[in-house]
């Protein structure tokens, strides 16, 4: 539904997107990360062709967004990062406004307004002024807004920043909801969220894609497990040297106390190896205190290919 | 084109909602009904000449302030993110603000009418000069809004976008009155850029081509401006 091809966007000197490429299937709820200023805001600015891209090509749902932005606006509903709505209007007024300037036929339109307002549990506050709405509020009333026109793609900058725990899970569930019928990339800070509601995500840094995979990808080797913490009762240089020689290993860091030494062993992804390194320190006589495998959540990943730079 | 209705709507919505249309209102129809009140006892005819003048003078000033938000306040809000990434040209959008100005221009006339309606009932005015100056007004307006949304396509700013609305207008409306101290091949072309003489005309009767063409190619030109303005926002 989305594709994305050596996108690329320079303000002056600045290089805000490099080469960046993906591909968001039909019907995928892809999480888009990135430190700030890595290039979020613009990429998703670029799709909903908001503006132009320096160099590269990107097109949804088959349209590109340069050639032929007005059939690709059409297909896409944008939640820009902030929520900007005009504030003298109300929900309902407002929302049919957008339904209107977004071609929802004149006979559907108060029908399709009253169903997103169901949707996002805006019914009771429709008459309510936007610029007297709370914040978490206003954020449903870009949901439903971004909805209006019944979008099979939905590009969502940062939509729970800003609220409250409880509006921020009713957000999360209204978007793992929507993921049923729409195709949907969202931006966003909150990490856990990702793996709450997303299928799939793709981090980005410094303008260029570092990371994408599917979270079931990650999941998966998260149970074979990466890394072993190991602590023994041993010299330190003696236990480096022994543990190093299993099968699978592939690198081992001691933290060289005396006399219990803390291994932090790097393992074949897939391998298995906590059985072979007891069985080698009890033949060694040492005594095994701690034997785990360390899960590297979303967050570590994310920190180890972002935070470099800051370092 | 088939979505200028809907921004129409809504730029006569947000018109209305704003407390400084009413201000601008109110004090344009206070001046408007002193001097109709101060000329015609002055000169004890039934004629609409000299508030015409007036009249044209108070649209110079209250004609940018009521422009000056058009797309000032989408950029400083945000909103124009929303505006631009929604199934419409950028034409339409500037076409919509534009025709909802032009509603409140003629909102802001009609008042102005009662003072026909009074020279009508007590005295025996010309009614042809009376129309020929209304139909200069509309468009005399016409162009002022297009040049008012211009500048405020320029600047995220209000105050920057009406000051040089105002700064404008008077710029050009003098110009008639320099092109007729200007000697050389440039004169004629300063006089015709000049208002004041378009203006008069009309409300002297003349209805002439020649100054409706002026008006309605200056309305153009300052609308294709504003819609290239807006396309190069995207670029930056």
């Amino acid at each position: 539904m989305i594709h994305v091809d050596q996108l690329t966007k320079q303000y002056g000197p600045t290089l805000a997107v490099d080469r960046i490429s993906f591909d968001v299937a039909r019907g995928e709820i892809v999480g888009f990360l990135g430190p700030n200023g890595a290039g979020k805001t613009t990429t998703m600015r670029i799709l909903t062709c908001y503006m132009p891209a320096t160099s590269g090509t990107a097109s949804i749902a088959g349209h590109d967004v340069f050639r032929d932005s007005l059939s690709v606006r059409r297909h896409v509903g944008y939640l820009p990062e902030g929520v900007p709505l005009y504030q003298e209007m109300r929900v309902e007024e407002y929302l049919r406004h957008r339904a209107w300037i977004k071609r929802v036929p004149a006979a559907d339109r108060a029908r399709r307004v009253e169903y997103v307002m169901e949707r996002c549990d805006l019914k009771a506050m429709r008459r309510r002024l936007i610029g007297s709405l709370s914040k978490g509020y206003r954020q449903r009333v870009g949901l439903a807004e971004a909805l209006v026109h019944d979008p099979p793609v939905l590009i969502l900058d940062e939509p729970t920043i800003g609220l409250d725990p409880n509006q921020i899970r009713h957000v999360r569930a209204l978007i793992r909801d929507l993921g049923n019928d729409h195709t949907i990339l969202l931006s966003t800070h909150i990490l856990p969220e990702v793996e709450m509601v997303c299928k799939r995500v793709i981090i980005i840094n410094g303008g260029r894609v570092v990371f994408q995979e599917s979270l079931d990808t990650i999941a998966a080797q998260r149970a074979g497990g990466t890394r072993l913490v190991v602590e023994l009762r041993a010299p330190a240089a003696n236990a480096v040297a022994v543990v190093k020689d299993v099968p699978g290993v592939l690198h081992v860091v001691a933290d060289n106390a005396q006399p219990v030494v803390r291994l932090d062993v790097e393992v074949k992804p897939g391998a298995d190896v906590r059985e072979e390194v007891f069985q080698r320190a009890v033949r060694n006589g040492w005594t095994l205190r701690e034997l785990r495998t360390e899960q590297p959540s979303l967050e570590d990943i994310f920190v180890r290919l972002t935070a470099k730079e800051e370092a | 084109m088939r979505n200028i209705p809907a921004l129409t709507w809504r730029e006569i919505n947000a018109t209305f909602f704003s407390p400084l249309a009413y201000v601008v209102l109110t004090l344009y129809l206070f001046f408007s009904g002193f001097f109709f009140y101060l000329i015609l006892d002055a000169s004890r005819q039934a004629t609409m000449t000299g508030l015409m003048g007036i009249l044209t003078f108070l649209f110079l000033v209250s004609i940018p302030l009521l422009t000056m938000r058009l797309m000032s306040e989408e950029y400083r809000s945000g909103t124009i993110e929303s505006l631009m990434t929604a199934p419409i040209t950028d034409a339409e959008v500037i076409l919509g603000k534009y025709f909802g100005s032009m509603i409140f221009f003629i909102f802001m006339l009609l008042p102005t009418l009662l003072y026909v309606v009074i020279l009508k009932r007590f005295g025996n005015p010309d009614l042809g000069p009376i129309f020929a100056s209304y139909l200069g007004l509309l468009l005399m307006g016409a162009m002022f809004i297009a040049l008012g949304l211009f500048c405020s396509t320029l600047t995220r700013n209000q105050i920057v976008a009406g000051v040089l609305g105002i700064v404008s207008l008077l710029i050009i409306w003098v110009l008639g009155a320099v092109g007729e101290r200007m000697t050389g091949d440039f004169a004629p072309i300063v006089r015709y850029i000049g208002t004041q003489q378009h203006v008069q005309s009309f409300s002297s009767g003349r209805i002439a081509f020649r100054d409706a063409f002026y008006f309605l190619s200056f309305a153009a030109f300052w609308l294709f401006l504003s819609v290239r303005v807006l396309e190069s926002k995207r670029w930056r």
